[in-house]
C-alpha cells in the first residue's frame, strides 16, 4: 500500500497542482518512481496507491501499472481515491485510516504481509531484505530506520531498540529525543495485525500509523527495526527538494539511477516520442543532466533540464532545474532557480542570483536559502530581474509584474480567481 | 485515412549495407540514436492516420518484430487499428519465399479486409509526410494509382524510378531506373493504389509469366499505358539509407544548417521500450566534457569530447577519450585515450583504451563493398571487441562479433571477416 496523498504544503507551488509524490525530480522522474522502482525491483506486483490531494497528475503517471510491471495477469496497479459509503466513511484521516478504508482490497487478495510505503522519499531499497528480515525475526511487525542528525530528530518518529533490533519504545516527533534512529514510513505487517491494529484504531479513533497505532502496538506485539544505511532523502522542503536533486550532480554520487534501475513513465507528456537531446555548436554544457528532446544552445552548468526544454543562444542555466518544456529566451540567465513546467523566460531577463537576502516575505520558512521558485506555465517577461527567495506563482503572465526588478524575497501572484477557474 | 491499408516493404536481403545489416533487416537499422530506420514511416502512418498496417517482412525478421510488437508506439493499437506482422509462410499449394513486392502483396491480399485503397511504402526512407494529402489528391484526380515523386538532378533519377509527367500531373512514361533518365523526377516508392485495380494487375501479371516478382515492372508500366497514374509531388526532406555510404550522409544530415531533416518537428514516435530508454534517466555530461553539435540519447554519459555525433542510448565516453563526426549505438563503452573519427559503431561493441579509430583523410574505397562505402566512414559490427592500442583504418568494415587483438592494425578499405565460427547469438 503506497501512501501518496500528502499535500507538500512546504514544498509550495512546486506541490500547488499535483500531489507531492508527482513532483517531478531528477529530470524524466516523478517523486514517486523511486518507490514503486524499488518495488518493481523487489518483484513487488500486487499494489494500492492511495491519493487524496489532488491527484490528477499522479493518475496520469500511474496509468495501468505497466512502466512498473504492475499490470497483466499477476500484477495489479490500484488507485483509491477517498470515497463515500453507507456510513461513515470520509476523507482519508491520516495514514492508517487510508488503509483502513481499503482492506476490502487487501482482503481480495489475500497476502501473507502487507508493505506499506510512502511516495514521497528519495532512496533504493531491496524490500524483499526487509521483509526476510521480518520473517526471519518472526515479526508482528518491521519498520525501517536510519540514522538522522540528533538536530533533526524532532521531525521524525523515533526508534529505541535492543541489540535485537527489537523496538523497546517509539516517540512520534519527540521534542527530546531518546535516539537518532528514525522510522522511514515503510512498515511490514503481518496481514491479520495489520487487519486487528487497523480495526482497533479505528475504534480508537487513531488515524495515523507514526501517532496511533506503533505506539499502541509496543508491549503487545513484537515490533522490530530494519536497519537502513543507504542514500534516503524526505524531499519535503524547498531546499531539501534542490539539494537531493543537485547530489545527482557531484561526483560519485550515491544516487546512482541506473543502479538503482528507476523507471518511470514516458508516455505520460509524451516524452517518449523527444528525440535525443541536441546541443548546438555554440552550446556550452557541463556537469549537467540533458534529457531527451531538449535544445541547447546557449550554456548549461551544474543544472537538470526535463525533458523539451530549450536553452537559446546566449542564455545561461546555472545551479537550477528546469522542468518540461520550459523555454529559456535568448540571452536570458537562470541561476539558483528551480523553473517548473511550461514556463517562458523572456529575452533578456534575469532569474535568480548568488546574493544573500532575508527569506521569502510571504512563506518565510519555505524559501530561506536564497533559491526562485518559477511556476508552471508562468511567464516572466523580457529584461526582467528576479532577486532570490522570489515566488512566482503559477500562470502568472506579463501583466502581473509590475516593474523591471523584482526585489529579493518578493512573491509575484496572479489577482485571486475563483477556485472553480484554477 | 478511411478505407486504406497500408503495406511497408521491410525487405529482403541487401548487401550494400555491409555488416549493419548481416543479422538484421535494413529497416531495422539503429538510427538518430533513439529510432530504427523503419520508424519514419511507422509515424508517418501512424499521424497520417492510417489504421491497418502490414509489415511485410523477409530477411531476419526478429529485430523488427521485437520493435514493431502490436504498433502501439505509433498509435496503430486499439479498436480498428492494427500493425501485423507480415513474414514469408507456407500454405497447401505454396511454399516459396516472397520473390519481390508484387509478389509479397500478392500473397498478403487477404490482410487487406474491406480497404478500398491500397497504401504502399518502403520501411527504409527518412522523411516526413502527411499520406492523406495523397489520399485528397488521388480521390480529386480520379487516379487508378497515385505514385509520389521528388524532383532530383535528371542524372540522379538512373537511381530511381523515373517518370514524364503531363501538365495535369498525370504519369505518361515511367520506367524503373533507366540508364538514361527522361526526367527529373524520382520515385519514392510510395503507391496509392485503388486495390480493384491493384487486385486485377497483379492477377494478370501472374496469369501472363506464373511468377510475380516486382511492383514497378510488372505492374507500375501496365498501368500508366492502360490506366490514370497521378504524380504527387513531394518537397520535403527525403533520404534513404540504402549504402552504408547513404547511411552515414543521411545521419550527418541531422548536423547540416538548412539540410531540411528536422527530428524535432516531424515527432517522430519509436518503440522506446525495445531500445531501453524506458530504463535510461537524462544524458549526463560530466564537469570536463566536451560537448558541441551532438544527439545525445537518454543514458549516455560524456565525460570526454564529443563533436558532430550521434550517440544512442547508454553510450559513456570516458575522460580524454574523442568522438568526432560518428555515429555510437546502444551501449558501448568508448575508453580513455580512445579516438574516433567518422565511424559506426554498432549496439554492444567494446573497444580498448588508446585506440584510433577511423579517420578524415583520403582512403581507398571498401574491398568487398566498392561503390557503396566509399565515403571514409568506418563501420564496426555489432559486439566486436577490439583491444587496446588497435588502428583501424578508413573505409574498414568489421564484421558483427569479430575480435581485433591488442596492438593490432587494420589498413583502410579492409574488411574484417567472419572466421567461420558464430561467435554471435541470435537475438530470438
Amino acid at each position: 500500500m503506497l501512501l501518496a496523498g500528502g499535500r507538500g504544503t512546504r514544498l509550495n507551488i512546486l506541490a500547488a497542482h499535483r500531489a507531492k509524490p508527482a513532483v517531478p525530480f531528477a529530470g524524466v522522474y516523478r517523486i514517486i518512481d523511486f518507490a514503486l522502482s524499488n518495488c518493481m525491483d523487489g518483484k513487488l506486483n500486487v499494489m494500492g496507491v492511495l491519493t487524496q490531494y489532488r491527484p490528477l497528475s499522479l493518475m496520469n503517471h500511474l496509468t495501468d501499472g505497466s512502466p512498473w510491471d504492475m499490470s497483466g495477469r499477476s500484477g495489479a496497479l490500484k488507485i483509491m481515491p477517498p470515497y463515500q459509503a453507507s456510513e461513515d466513511f470520509d476523507w482519508y484521516h491520516g495514514t492508517a485510516d487510508a488503509v483502513y478504508q481499503n482492506l476490502n482490497f487487501i482482503w481480495r487478495h489475500k497476502p501473507d504481509r502487507v508493505l506499506i510505503l510512502s511516495g514521497d522519499h528519495i532512496y533504493h531499497m531491496d524490500y524483499r531484505k526487509m521483509i526476510e528480515f521480518h520473517v526471519h525475526n518472526d515479526s508482528d511487525f518491521t519498520i525501517a530506520a536510519m540514522p538522522v542528525p540528533w538536530e533533526e530528530t524532532s521531525r521524525f518518529g523515533i526508534i529505541v531498540s535492543d541489540s535485537n533490533q527489537k523496538i523497546v519504545e517509539f516517540q512520534e516527533k519527540p521534542k527530546e529525543a531518546k535516539s537518532n534512529f528514525a522510522s522511514m514510513g515503510i512498515y511490514v505487517f503481518n496481514t491479520g495485525v495489520l487487519l486487528e491494529e487497523l480495526q482497533r484504531a479505528h475504534k480508537n479513533g487513531g488515524t495515523d500509523f507514526g501517532a496511533d497505532v506503533i505506539p499502541s502496538m509496543l508491549g503487545r506485539r513484537k515490533l522490530s527495526a530494519f536497519p537502513f544505511d543507504g542514500y534516503w532523502r524526505d524531499v519535503g522542503t524547498i531546499d531539501s527538494y534542490f539539494d537531493a536533486n543537485m547530489d545527482l550532480l557531484t561526483p560519485n554520487t550515491p544516487m546512482d539511477l541506473s543502479r538503482w534501475k528507476v523507471r518511470t513513465n514516458l508516455a505520460y507528456e509524451s516524452v517518449h516520442a523527444m528525440s535525443p537531446a541536441k546541443v548546438s555548436p555554440s552550446a556550452r554544457v557541463a556537469n549537467s543532466l540533458v534529457s531527451q528532446g531538449c535544445v541547447v544552445d546557449g550554456v548549461v552548468e551544474n543544472s537538470i533540464l526535463s525533458p523539451g526544454v530549450i536553452v537559446e543562444r546566449g542564455a545561461v542555466v546555472k545551479d537550477s532545474i528546469v522542468m518540461h518544456r520550459s523555454h529559456v529566451g535568448y540571452g536570458a540567465k537562470v541561476v539558483r532557480s528551480i523553473v517548473d513546467k511550461h514556463v517562458t523566460i523572456k529575452a533578456g531577463a534575469s532569474v535568480g542570483s548568488y546574493d544573500r537576502c532575508e527569506p521569502n516575505k510571504l512563506f518565510p520558512t519555505h524559501l530561506v536559502a536564497g533559491l526562485v521558485v518559477v511556476g508552471k506555465n508562468s511567464i516572466v517577461p523580457e529584461g526582467v530581474t528576479v532577486g532570490p527567495n522570489v515566488i512566482i506563482y503559477p500562470g502568472v503572465g506579463e501583466k502581473h509584474f509590475s516593474g523591471p526588478t523584482v526585489e529579493p524575497g518578493e512573491t509575484i501572484e496572479p489577482p485571486a480567481v475563483h477556485p472553480a477557474m484554477r | 485515412m478511411k478505407g486504406v491499408a497500408a503495406f511497408v516493404l521491410a525487405g529482403g536481403r541487401v548487401m550494400e549495407m555491409g555488416v549493419l545489416t548481416d543479422k538484421r533487416a535494413k529497416a531495422a537499422v539503429p538510427f538518430a540514436g533513439t529510432y530504427r530506420i523503419i520508424d519514419f514511416a511507422m509515424s508517418n502512418l501512424g499521424m497520417s492516420g492510417v489504421d491497418r498496417v502490414g509489415v511485410l517482412s523477409q530477411y531476419r525478421p526478429s529485430s523488427l518484430m521485437d520493435h514493431v510488437r502490436n504498433g502501439e508506439p505509433w498509435g496503430l493499437l486499439g479498436r480498428g487499428r492494427e500493425v501485423q506482422m507480415l513474414p514469408p509462410f507456407q500454405a497447401e499449394n505454396r511454399v516459396d519465399w516472397y520473390r519481390g513486392t508484387a509478389d509479397a502483396v500478392f500473397q498478403n491480399l487477404g490482410f487487406l479486409g474491406d480497404a478500398e485503397r491500397v497504401l504502399i511504402c518502403s520501411g527504409d526512407h527518412v522523411y516526413n509526410m502527411d499520406y492523406s494529402m495523397i489520399l485528397e489528391e488521388h480521390m480529386a484526380r480520379g487516379a487508378d494509382l497515385t505514385m509520389v515523386f521528388k524532383r532530383f538532378t535528371k542524372e540522379a533519377c538512373s537511381k530511381f524510378g523515373n517518370a514524364v509527367i503531363d501538365d495535369s500531373g498525370r504519369v505518361t512514361w515511367y520506367q524503373e531506373k533507366p540508364a538514361v533518365p527522361r526526367s527529373d523526377l524520382g520515385s519514392l516508392t510510395i503507391f496509392l493504389f485503388e486495390r480493384q485495380i491493384l487486385e486485377h494487375y497483379l492477377r494478370a501479371a501472374y496469369r501472363q509469366v506464373g511468377q510475380l516478382q516486382h511492383l514497378y515492372d510488372q505492374v507500375v508500366p501496365r498501368i500508366v499505358r492502360e490506366g490514370h497514374v497521378h504524380a504527387f509531388e513531394f518537397h520535403g526532406y527525403w533520404a534513404y539509407t540504402r549504402t552504408i555510404d547513404d547511411y552515414y550522409h543521411t545521419s550527418m544530415d541531422l548536423f547540416r544548417p538548412g539540410s531540411g531533416f528536422d527530428l524535432d518537428t516531424w515527432a517522430v514516435t519509436s518503440n522506446t521500450e525495445e531500445s531501453g530508454v524506458g530504463d535510461k534517466g537524462p544524458a549526463r555530461i560530466g564537469p570536463g566534457a566536451e560537448v558541441s553539435d551532438c544527439r545525445l540519447a537518454p543514458g549516455c554519459e560524456v565525460y570526454g569530447s564529443v563533436t558532430r555525433s550521434i550517440l544512442s542510448p547508454g553510450v559513456i565516453v570516458e575522460e580524454g577519450a574523442v568522438v568526432e563526426d560518428s555515429v555510437v549505438m546502444n551501449g558501448v563503452r568508448v575508453q580513455s585515450g580512445t579516438r574516433i573519427v567518422k565511424g559506426i559503431v554498432d549496439k554492444g561493441v567494446e573497444i580498448g583504451a588508446g585506440c584510433t579509430i577511423g579517420h578524415n583523410g583520403p582512403a581507398v574505397p571498401n574491398l568487398t563493398a566498392g561503390s557503396y562505402h566509399t565515403c571514409g566512414v568506418t563501420v564496426i559490427g555489432r559486439d566486436v571487441m577490439i583491444g587496446s592500442g588497435v588502428t583501424v583504418g578508413a573505409n574498414v568494415q568489421i564484421a558483427p562479433g569479430q575480435t581485433i587483438q591488442d596492438g593490432a592494425r587494420v589498413p583502410d578499405g579492409a574488411f574484417v571477416e567472419h572466421d567461420g565460427e558464430e561467435p554471435w547469438f541470435e537475438r530470438w
